[in-house]
Order: C-alpha cells, then structure tokens, then sequence
C-alpha cells in the first residue's frame, strides 16, 4: 500500500519492531495487548475477589478454598486495544527553520515536518500493532481524524497529516482542550508541539492525565532554536504575532541560551511531574534512536 | 515673508544632498528579516543598543544633509524680505550724481546708500548711464542728482522727460542763485590809447540778455564765423545766429573761432589766428543753435564771463522726490547667508561630535565582546 510521504519507509522499517505500549490502563473495545480497567476472564490475573452466588464455577480458585476454607473467585486482567489521538501543534512557530530564511545554514526538515514524521511514525505503529489511531489538529479549523484501528485507516491518517500546515496562531493547549472531550474512553493522548504556550499546555495535559489518559509530550525544537544559531544582524520577526525586534545574535547569544535553557527544564520538569512523558526532539538530529529509547523505555515501563 | 536668491542657479548644487544619503545606504549595516518561532528569550538590552546605533545614524545622516545644504543655500545668497525690511527699503537713496558741468563740485553723497557719478559730454548719455545703474541697484528710493552751474542750455525739459516718474530728480547748483539773474562782465578796452577794464553789470532774463548799464555783451559775429560749404551756408549762418540769441556767453576779448563742419580738411582752411572748432552738421535743423552752442562751448581759452544760468525756479519746478521702490529691482545681499554659513559650521561641529561618539562606543562594544572571549 502506497502512503502519503509524511514518513520515509526507512524511517518506519527501523522502528517496526517496537511497539508503542501505554503505561496507563486504557479502555478499548477489543481485545488487544493493553491493560483494562475492566476486569474480565484473559490469560493475565489480577486479584482474588469473594465469590458470589451467579459466578462462574471454573473460575473459583480450589486451592484456595481447600486453604483457607472460603471460596474465592480468580478474575483476570481484561486487555484491550489501544485508542491514541496524536495531537499535533500546527501553528505558525512550527514552521521554524523556514527553508528560505535559513537555507544557508540549515538544509534540515523544519519543526512541523518533524512533527508530522513523529505522528506518521507513531500512528503507523499503533496501526500495525492493531490499535487506533487518530489524528486531531486545530488551526484556523480543526483537523480531526477519529481513533480507528486497521491498515485502510493508515492512508486516511497519512493523508491527513500531509494536508496539515502550519497556519495561524491557535496554541496546542486548545487542541488538547478539544481532544478531552473528543476521547470518551481512557487513551493514550500524544501532544506534539514546541510548547511555547507551555501554561496552558501542561494545564491542559494534567488534565488530560487527571481523566485517566496516558499523555506523552513530544516537544519538537530546532537547533536554531537552541543556541539562537543565527549569523549577523537580523529583524526577528515573530511568526505568531508578526512582532519585530532588530537583535545582534552575538551579543544575544549567551544570555538567550540561558534563558532558553531554564524554560526547557522547567518545561520537563513541569510535565514529568504527573508521571506524564516527555520527549524532546531536536531537528537535524537524527529521530530513530531518540524515538527507540523512548518506546523501548515506554515498554520496560509497562511490563 | 518672501525669500529670493542673489545666484538662484546655485541651488543645483542641493542635488549634492543626495550624496550622504547614498553612503548611508550604502555603508549601513545590512538586517534580514528572519521569522522566528518566539521572541520572549531575546533580550531587551540587544535591542535597544541596535536601535540606539540605528537613531545615532539617522541623526548623523541629517546632519550631514543639513551641513551640505545650509551650505548650498548659503552659496546661493537668500535674502529674506521681511515687511520691516521692505519698509527700510523706501528709507534708503541710491543716488546717480551726474555732473552737468565739467566743472562742477558733486554733492556729498554721504547719506545715501549707494552712489555714483556719471560724466559725459552729452547730458543725455549721463541720464542714460546713470538709470541703467540705478535700475541695477538693490531695492531702494532712486534719485538722480545734477551738479553743475546750469548754464542756460546745458539741460533741458526733454532731457528730464527719460527719467521715470518713481526716480527723483534733485538739482545741486555749485554758484549762487542770485548770479543767475545778475552778473558782471568784465571786458578790456582802449580808451585814449590805455587799456581800460569796464564792468559791466548785466542783468539776464529767461529769454533774452538784457544790458544792466546801456552795453550790450553780446557774441560779436565777426568773432564767430561758420565754415560751410555754401549749400550749408544758409543752415549754418542760422545755427550761429540761434545761438547767440539764447545768449552764449562770451569774452570781450579779440578772440576768434572758426567753427568748421566735422570731418572737414581743417588743413585747408585758412584760420587767419581764429581757433578752429568742429561742429556736426545739425541733423534735425532744429538741433543746430544747440550743436552751436556746445562747439563754442568746446572752444579755448575759456576766458569767459559768468554764463547766464537756468533760473532757480525752473530748476525747482522740475525737481521732484524719489519715489517707492521699484518691486523688479533686483535684490542685494542682506547678509542673511551669515546665519547658515554660522549653521552649517554648528552642524559640522555636530557631525564630528556624533562621529566621534559613535566610534567611542563601537570601540568599547569591541572591547567588551573581546573580554568576553577571553
């Protein structure tokens, strides 16, 4: 099946064999390889309950009534499929580098292709482990591709994020705000974004976790953005708010990556604190590996 | 208030204003624009040093386009008409002193603003000389002013009639009023074989000479001969006869002129002891007891007795004052181009302050990005 060029298949066949586990229990409609709330009658067990009159006999634990004389139910942990939303940032501070404006020092992808090939990535994982998928998506109008599991619905997520374009000015914390009451069952929520409006975001992926979806916060940055790797004088022009500043970048420099730097850390340590995880990727920087130690570390986390 | 320029063609040179304004262009550092996902992490200070250097060299550039132009304008010599000035104007004389007489002592001419005297041999040659001088003077009341005896003859009403109604006319007699009327005249005679001086107070009309003591001064023909080709003759016989009706003085000595036609072979005329003197050939006749009168005029030696002179009245009657000032006369330097040569220097004097400033600052911007590194 041909795919919408979001993701390189190269970028896909490496991460093939991991699978995106979600550490919270999330409410599925089939079976599958996630942990349920609910408790049911799979191979996984999960407690002891008393029995009661109405319960099915082959699951009365003998042992244990020959041991202690009371009659005890076994009830297993139902597993289910996994129903994630990737929850993209598409306003205009994504679209940093701009090929025009920084093609003589930076040939890599820009912040939100570098978003779209995360969500692309994992979306094709989630699929390909028979789970669903969705894609949601607020600009000047909201981009909305219900959770669904299945290969078909693969190119219809594809095709999506390759619609996307970074417009407008409408933060991620609105789209998360949208995908709380989108997401009627518990679910894996996956943000990506560069946080700017890092408030009302981290408000907003609390309360997401509050209601008992697994959230996972990608925070896409350049490199530019970093060390503010710009040479010689420049009108910086905000891409959100068109503001305008004449800055010398080598008199800026220090005090910008100190400064930058501290908000990045508070920005982490702010989302780390609900158990939420962070992951912070940086254009230029090659994806694959950054993306492997996060869901090999997600895996070692859910098992 | 108006504004005129002595060199208006000096103005071209403001084109040079364009020349700071292109090395601006040129040399001032060059900013991009660069979209940028956020500016809350760049810092204020940056920016103010940029806009400080920026505003430094916006103020530099009109410093130097106000240095060149103050300079221009100066060049081009502006003078400002103000009403206070154009009132001062009609309270300055430029005075065309013209000198009827050779002899003539020329008034002071002190008080006035401009002046200048015109001597010619011909009275309307000096009236044309000195109102294109006066119309080449910078605003101001004109006059002009004749010095002389006034000898009866010397100018006339239609003399006067070239002179424009807003140009005055004065008259600086250098004798007394009262010889114009009245006058003595001396003449040498043999009385009994002794030369006797006889004077002879002679009282003068306007129109003809009359004998004060029962002698009659006047032009004996026999003095005064015209030599003529005899179809001039008669015209010249005429142009004698009209001059010595309107009275030229003479001596009562034995002198004698030949008045010959000019360009005649004086070579060949027999003089007999008479003085020769050349006279054009009156043209039209009526101008012949004037042509007359000056070649006598001409003549040597000089031995004559007071002329008979133009009454003091008639001259008064044909004075008049200066009038406005011309509007069309054509500007004169004010002194106003002082003031922007005394800008254009303050100007200068801040251009190298900010240009020194700037290149303190730039020297110790470089400094602390120095000690930064090291």
């Amino acid at each position: 099946m041909s795919r919408p060029h979001v993701v390189t298949s190269s970028e896909l066949q490496s991460l093939r064999d991991l699978e995106l586990m979600t550490r919270a229990t999330v409410e599925g409609l089939r079976h599958g390889l996630h942990r349920s709330p609910f408790h049911g009658y799979s191979a996984e067990f999960s407690q002891y309950r008393h029995y009661r009159p109405g319960d099915d006999l082959k699951y009365v634990d003998w042992k244990a009534f020959a041991r202690t004389d009371r009659v005890y139910t076994r009830q297993f942990r139902e597993t289910t499929n996994l129903s994630a939303l990737l929850v993209i940032d598409v306003s205009r501070s994504m679209d940093f580098p701009q090929q025009s404006a920084m093609s003589n020092e930076q040939s890599g992808r820009s912040k939100f292709t570098l978003a779209t090939t995360i969500a692309a990535i994992l979306g094709t994982l989630v699929l390909d482990q028979g789970d669903a998928a969705g894609v949601l998506a607020t600009a000047d109008r909201a981009h909305f591709v219900p959770p669904r599991s299945g290969h078909h619905h693969l190119r219809v997520l594809l095709s999506e994020l390759s619609r996307l374009a970074p417009s407008g000015t409408s933060a991620i914390d609105s789209a998360l705000r949208h995908a709380a009451t989108l997401m009627k069952r518990r679910g894996l929520v996956i943000a990506v974004s560069d946080f700017y409006e890092d408030e009302a975001a981290i408000t907003q992926i609390r309360r997401l976790r509050r209601m008992g979806h697994d959230v996972v916060a990608i925070q896409v940055l350049s490199k530019e953005e970093l060390s503010l790797e710009v040479g010689g004088a420049a009108e910086f022009i905000d891409l959100e708010t068109g503001r305008k500043l004449l800055v010398q970048p080598s008199s800026a420099r220090e005090s910008y990556a100190r400064d930058f730097g501290a908000w990045l850390a508070n920005v982490e340590r702010e989302i780390r604190r609900d158990g939420i995880d962070y992951l912070r990727v940086i254009t230029g920087e090659p994806l694959e590996p950054a993306l492997r130690r996060f869901l090999i570390g997600r895996r070692s986390a859910a098992s | 208030m108006s504004i005129t320029w002595l060199t208006p063609a000096v103005l071209a040179g403001l084109a040079l204003i364009a020349l700071p304004i292109a090395i601006h262009l040129l040399v001032r550092q060059q900013t991009r624009s660069l979209p940028y996902p956020s500016l809350r992490f760049l810092r204020e200070t940056a920016l103010a040093a940029f806009r400080r250097r920026a505003i430094q060299d916006a103020v530099l550039l009109v410093c130097r386009v106000a240095v060149i132009a103050a300079a221009v304008t100066a060049l081009a010599g502006p003078v400002l008409h103000t009403a206070s000035r154009t009132a001062g104007y009609a309270n300055r004389l430029s005075q065309a002193t013209i000198a009827v007489d050779s002899s003539a002592a020329l008034p002071s001419a002190e008080d006035v603003f401009r002046s200048a005297t015109f001597n010619r041999t011909a009275i309307a040659d000096a009236i044309g000389d000195a109102l294109r001088w006066l119309d080449a003077q910078p605003p101001s009341s004109r006059a002009v002013v004749f010095s002389g005896a006034f000898r009866r003859g010397s100018i006339s009403e239609s003399d006067l009639a070239v002179v424009p109604e807003d140009v005055g006319i004065r008259f600086a007699p250098d004798t007394p009023a009262a010889a114009a009327n009245q006058f003595t005249a001396s003449s040498l005679t043999r009385r009994n074989g002794l030369l006797v001086r006889v004077d002879h107070v002679v009282g003068v009309d306007t129109d003809s000479t009359r004998v004060g003591d029962g002698v009659v001064v006047a032009v004996p023909q026999d003095r005064i001969r015209v030599v003529a080709a005899p179809a001039d003759q008669g015209l010249a016989e005429a142009a004698l006869r009209a001059a010595i009706d309107e009275g030229v003085p003479w001596t009562t000595s034995d002198r004698r002129v030949l008045i010959v036609w000019e360009g005649a072979d004086t070579a060949a005329i027999p003089s007999q002891g008479a003085e020769l003197v050349a006279m054009p050939v009156p043209n039209p006749p009526a101008s012949a007891a004037r042509a007359t009168w000056n070649a006598i005029d001409r003549a040597t030696p000089r031995t004559f007795v007071d002329p008979v002179l133009i009454p003091r009245e008639q001259l008064q009657s044909w004075a008049r004052p200066p009038g406005r000032p011309s509007p069309t006369a054509i500007p004169a330097d004010e002194g106003d181009r002082r003031w922007l040569w005394a800008a254009a220097l303050a100007l200068l004097g801040l251009e190298h302050f900010l240009r020194r400033e700037r290149a303190v600052a730039h020297s110790t911007g470089a400094a602390s990005a120095e000690a930064r590194v090291a």
